[in-house]
């Protein structure tokens, strides 16, 4: 019917952007060798609690070097990085989810978007957010741990993600380098080994301040869009 | 001679270029006491018309939308109550609240330059529809007459009472509105007149209540060879606003979001003409001046940009006053006609804004956006010249426009610690030049075809404009073919239409952001017949399709009305009953809006809504029964596509929102004419 309506009214096209949807996966990369503190982590559970997922146009803007021999005689001033426009929202999903990061690409669920530039991705953690498990090795010295669980208290903007959303068929894979993110933690200021043989961070100690870093550092994250 | 071979000659010798009534003499040129004929306004175009009164009076027609919606092809949206302007589209353009199309009562203009609220603000709520005598409208751009903000085209309201004496009606309809209405005709002249109305309501739903008050009045009177004419009114209103519902919100369909919204809204206004012979033709000088206030208050896009709300409190105030001087003259020279029309004028708007954000729980402002002073000066300049040798006729004029703008931005350097005293002014400056020309062809007694080209323009909005910037002016091309078929019984029109704006930009005015578009292109066709077949069967119709789209990339614009139709037809009949005469009339109008193209390639629903009115007059009693949306239609009377946050809406993409259309209303009238 709105063909024959188009033809009609000489009216046929689209109107600059559309509405599209797109899958979004998750998944998490686990640390595969010594941290830079010398402990070796074998994750046995690495659980995310994600309640929404917005893909923006604002960029991330990133410092780099770039040599200009004029530069020498006549120096110029440049803002420094980390202002970040968020820009307007192209795209979003909102249905909470609890995923196992260890067991490969997880299916979020389907984003709801319009068409347009993207500079960059928010994801807002809820429930318990991010709490991994396993084992740490330096040495002689093994124990199981227990991270608990950190609930950022605001959503994780910024995180890069360039990508002209067009009509093309895709999705977009977000992951987690949990090695990226353990690095930061010391797991000789960790805490305390319960009974079982178990060390629980403590909110207040170093290991712990450097997870909960770990987890606001938009190096944590990527965001990349795979073709189907 | 019979009547209409007098009037179609009186069409031929008799051009009418200014926009007003023109009385002339058949023998063009002679001055002193002649018999004078008043004509039908001969069209210059295809798509130049007169909607006369019986038309007007056919179908219901509750207010100032309803007689907009008597111009071909135009639709006319009340998104935010009943005291703030309509949202217009025409011919392919969405002309927002005014800007692209020049609205003008009797000689005073009703567009605001510069408006806060939206370019060339055109509010018509004051309007009193007993005292519309005629709907003149001439779209495109394609006159010399037609100046700032016609690029979609000009419409004129004729003002005159029907009936001769005083009527008084009382009107009760639904959901509590009233109407009381008292008119007094003094003369045969209809022209001469004083109208007061008065309305109120509670509205369809929450937040719709409203009042205004309109009282209008024009006197016209000949001495000697002066004619003079003198028109007065004043109005004012006062109306709640209900905003916008969310599509994907599970609120009622006429449900409202935001507090505090509505406004407020004032005219006051005066004319003085006087038409003259002069120099072997015909002058007229008019002076006006209109007081307009607006207060108004929004909130679209509910705390999206702020936790305590995005409320906008606008108020602005205009000041205008302006003058002009027209010159025509007929002649004949080697055995053709011609005629030459000149005018030349200028206006002062004197405006003050302000625009605060105001918090959503209790209406106290907590931010200035806009506090700014703007005087804005006008000259313009036009001529025609039509050489008319046998069947054909020649048209070509321009016209110059000189814009000048002086602004005191009172929020500006407003940092004790680096400015001592805030405030800053700028000034700018700017000249258009527009090209019209047209042709014309008489095929027999009744078919001519017409050939035109326009350039118009819309003035740009002072604050937008920095110190010293030649300002820049939206260019529009129009050009137009078409064909009238011209009967007593009949008047045909089609016509097939394009125009190309230079420098085009989207203006969403719900969430107050300017896109630029570049170039864009907009055409169509539309067809107009105004026929009565047979004595009391009236009929007028008329559908237009137009498309828009940006050059660059060949996307359709968002939000035009790509197909619009509309029927206004009524049979009206004497009857003999206990040998009383009883008037009887039954009237029907039927308005259809195809889908519109939304962003994000979504369309809007298509509208049908059917009005009914009956209506009996016996001696001086008249009563009418009007219905309007007769078969009860959920419609949506606008619809657009922003980012909101409204209650426990989550989604920060944008979204559908829409404003509901008046559902079913029943209005009896009981009118007296003594």
């Amino acid at each position: 019917m709105r063909f024959i309506l188009c033809l009609v009214l000489l009216s046929c096209g689209t109107t600059e952007a559309t509405r599209r949807t797109f899958p979004v996966s998750v998944a998490g990369i686990a640390p595969k060798g010594p941290t830079q503190t010398g402990w070796a982590v074998t994750l046995t559970s690495a659980t995310a609690s994600l309640t929404s997922g917005r893909f923006y146009s604002g960029k991330v803007l990133i410092s780099r070097w770039h040599f200009d021999p004029w530069s020498l005689i006549v120096s110029s001033a440049y803002a420094h990085p980390g202002h970040y426009q968020q820009g307007q929202a192209l795209g979003e999903i909102t249905t909470p989810i609890e995923v196992d990061l260890l067991v490969g690409e997880s299916t979020w669920g389907t984003a709801n978007a319009v068409t347009g530039e993207c500079g960059s991705m928010e994801l807002t953690y809820g429930g318990l957010g991010l709490q991994l498990k396993g084992t740490a090795t330096k040495g002689a010295e093994t124990f199981t741990f227990d991270t608990g669980a950190y609930l950022p208290t605001a959503a994780i903007e910024g995180v890069k993600f360039d990508h002209l959303v067009d009509t093309k068929p895709g999705h977009v894979a977000v992951t987690l380098n949990l090695a990226t993110l353990l690095e930061r933690v010391d797991f000789d200021h960790a805490g305390t080994v319960d009974a079982s043989g178990t060390l629980h961070f403590t909110p207040a100690s170093e290991a712990y301040n450097g997870f909960a870093r770990g987890i606001l550092d938009t190096g944590t994250y990527s965001v990349e869009w795979k073709e189907d | 001679m019979p009547h209409h071979l007098v009037l179609v000659l009186v069409g031929a010798l008799a051009t009418h270029a200014v926009a007003q009534e023109e009385v002339d003499s058949l023998d063009a040129g002679v001055s002193g006491p002649v018999t004078t004929v008043r004509g039908q306004r001969p069209s210059r175009s295809a798509s130049e018309i007169t909607v006369p009164q019986d038309v007007v009076q056919s179908a219901p027609r509750t207010g100032a939308g309803d007689l907009l919606r008597l111009v071909p092809g135009m639709v006319a949206s009340q998104h935010s109550g009943e005291g703030k302007a309509h949202q217009l589209f025409l011919r392919g353009f969405d002309a927002v609240h005014g800007q692209d199309v020049e609205l003008n009562v009797a000689g005073l203009p009703v567009n605001e330059v510069s408006h806060l609220h939206a370019l060339g603000y055109a509010d018509l709520n004051w309007l009193i529809r007993d005292a519309v005598r005629e709907v003149r409208v001439t779209e495109g751009t394609y006159r010399a007459f037609q100046g700032d903000f016609a690029t979609a085209g000009t419409v004129r309201f004729e003002l005159g009472l029907e009936e001769r004496g005083l009527t008084l009606a009382a009107t009760a309809a639904s959901f509590n509105r009233y109407r009381f209405f008292a008119g007094f005709r003094p003369f045969d002249d209809p022209e001469t007149f004083a109208a007061l109305e008065y309305t109120q309501g509670e509205g369809f739903g929450p937040q719709r209540a409203f009042g205004r008050g309109s009282f209008l009045s024009q006197a016209t009177f000949t001495l000697k060879d002066l004619h003079f004419r003198a028109v007065l009114g004043s109005a004012m209103a006062r109306f709640d606003s209900p905003g916008v519902v969310r599509q994907d919100d599970s609120a009622d369909f006429f449900a409202a979001h935001g507090l505090f919204q509505g406004g407020s809204s004032s005219r006051h206004q005066v004319l003085l003409g006087v038409d003259l012979p002069f120099a072997d033709g015909k002058a007229t000088v008019e002076v006006y001046g209109v007081l307009s206030d607006l207060r108004l208050r929004n909130n679209f896009t509910g705390f999206l940009d702020d936790p305590r709300g995005d409320g906008l409190e606008q108020a602005h105030t205009d000041a205008l006053f302006g003058a002009h001087a027209d010159y025509r003259r007929q002649f004949v020279w080697l055995g053709s006609p011609f005629r030459f029309d000149l005018s030349v004028g200028g206006r002062r708007d004197g405006i003050a804004q302000t625009q605060r954000a105001y918090r959503d729980s209790d209406g106290v402002p907590y931010r200035n956006d806009v506090d700014a002073k703007i005087t804005q000066s006008a000259l313009f300049g036009w001529a025609e010249l039509a050489w008319q040798p046998g069947p054909w006729r020649f048209m070509l004029g321009g016209r110059a426009d000189i814009l000048g703008y002086e602004v005191f931005d009172a929020l500006a350097f407003t940092n004790p610690r680096f400015n001592a005293v805030p405030g800053a002014t700028r000034a700018a400056l700017g000249i258009h030049w527009g090209l019209k020309a047209g042709v014309e062809r008489a095929l027999g007694d009744s078919v001519r075809v017409f050939a035109n080209y326009g350039d118009g323009f819309r003035s740009p909005q002072a604050r937008s404009l920095a110190d010293g910037e030649r300002a820049p002016f939206v260019n529009v091309r129009g050009a137009e073919l078409g064909a009238a078929f011209e009967r007593e019984q009949i008047d045909l029109r089609l016509a097939t239409f394009g125009s190309s704006v230079a420098d085009d930009f989207f203006f969403d005015h719900s969430v107050g952001t300017t896109v630029s578009l570049g170039a864009s292109l907009r055409g169509g066709v539309s067809a107009t017949v105004i026929a009565r077949p047979v004595t009391g069967w009236l009929v007028s119709a008329n559908a237009t399709a137009a498309t828009a789209r940006v050059v660059a990339t060949g996307a359709l614009l968002p939000y035009f009305a790509p197909l619009v139709g509309r029927l206004d037809t009524s049979y009206t009949r004497t009857f003999t009953v206990f040998s009383e005469s009883l008037i009887g009339l039954a009237g029907l109008g039927v308005t259809g809006i195809g889908p519109r193209p939304l962003p994000f390639n979504d369309f809007s629903r298509p509208v049908g809504l059917v009005d009914v009115r009956l209506s009996a007059r016996v001696r001086f009693i008249e009563v009418k029964l009007d219905v309007q949306n007769l078969l009860g239609s959920l419609w949506r009377d606008g619809e657009f596509t922003f980012v909101s946050k409204w209650g426990d809406s989550s989604s920060l993409i944008p979204s559908r929102h829409f404003t509901a259309g008046t559902p079913r209303s029943v209005f009896v009238t009981v009118e007296i004419h003594l």
